[in-house]
């Protein structure tokens, strides 16, 4: 019986192990763990690029921005046709397959941008708390968009239209937290 | 509905809402914090 319940039982799992790691003394000794590998990724090539070449780290950063805009145009096209906003004379499925190419593609943008800007600027974001809201928010909006999200509107897109709505809200929230939390980062220090 | 079905939507209505309950704790502190350095600053 609990066996049919697979997903419902890992998301409880989730949910209480990413709690009980926020509230844990866990937390604090992962950060500080995790110091050695932004120092070292100071020293990589990214890191010497972003660090002395100013216009090259205003180029990625521009392309960065680029995501963000991309990524925020699909969140807000799926997920206001979940909520039932705009393009209501297409189906939820259309739309869905419309934005996961474009929202895949700009998450692999922002991730690399992503990637080689905190190079540039690794030790300033590791003591930044902001910094770790969002990769926290990002994780979680991955693991919902690709492991829940996307099954469920494949699967059940036009039957549960109470469901579609709080997942559209919880998938604004996420994108939100995500890309708000990024230009925080952007104006601090 | 076989359980299949059922379990995704669970899930999803589970993760679905306890990222809505994070969204208003993180956000209130957030805020609230942002208050109490402006009345810091300006009174």
């Amino acid at each position: 019986m609990l066996m049919n319940y697979k997903r419902s039982i890992f998301t409880v799992l989730m949910i209480a192990l990413g709690t009980g790691f926020a509230l844990s003394d866990l937390r604090i000794e992962t950060w500080q763990g995790l110091q050695g590998v932004f120092e070292w990724s100071e020293t990589t090539l990214f890191g010497h690029i972003g660090k002395t070449w100013g216009a090259a780290f205003a180029v990625v950063e521009a392309f960065h921005l680029v995501g963000l805009a991309l990524l925020g145009g699909t969140i807000l096209f799926s997920d206001g046709r979940l909520l039932g906003l705009w393009f209501i004379d297409q189906s939820i499925a259309t739309v869905e397959q419309q934005a996961s190419r474009p929202f895949s593609a700009a998450l692999a943008l922002l991730i690399f941008t992503g990637v080689f800007m905190a190079c540039g600027v690794a030790m300033k974001i590791y003591y930044l708390p902001v910094f770790w809201y969002k990769m926290l928010a990002l994780f979680i909006g991955c693991a919902f968009v690709y492991g829940l999200r996307r099954p469920l509107l494949r699967t059940y897109a036009e039957s549960h239209p109470g469901l579609n709505k709080l997942v559209a809200v919880a998938s604004l929230m996420v994108w939100f937290t995500v890309t708000a939390t990024g230009r925080w980062i952007g104006f601090s220090g | 509905m076989n359980e299949t079905d059922k379990d995704l939507q669970i899930a999803s209505a589970l993760a679905a809402t306890a990222i809505v309950i994070g969204f208003i704790v993180y956000w209130s502190f957030e805020i609230q914090a942002v208050r109490e350095m402006l009345k810091l600053a300006y009174g």
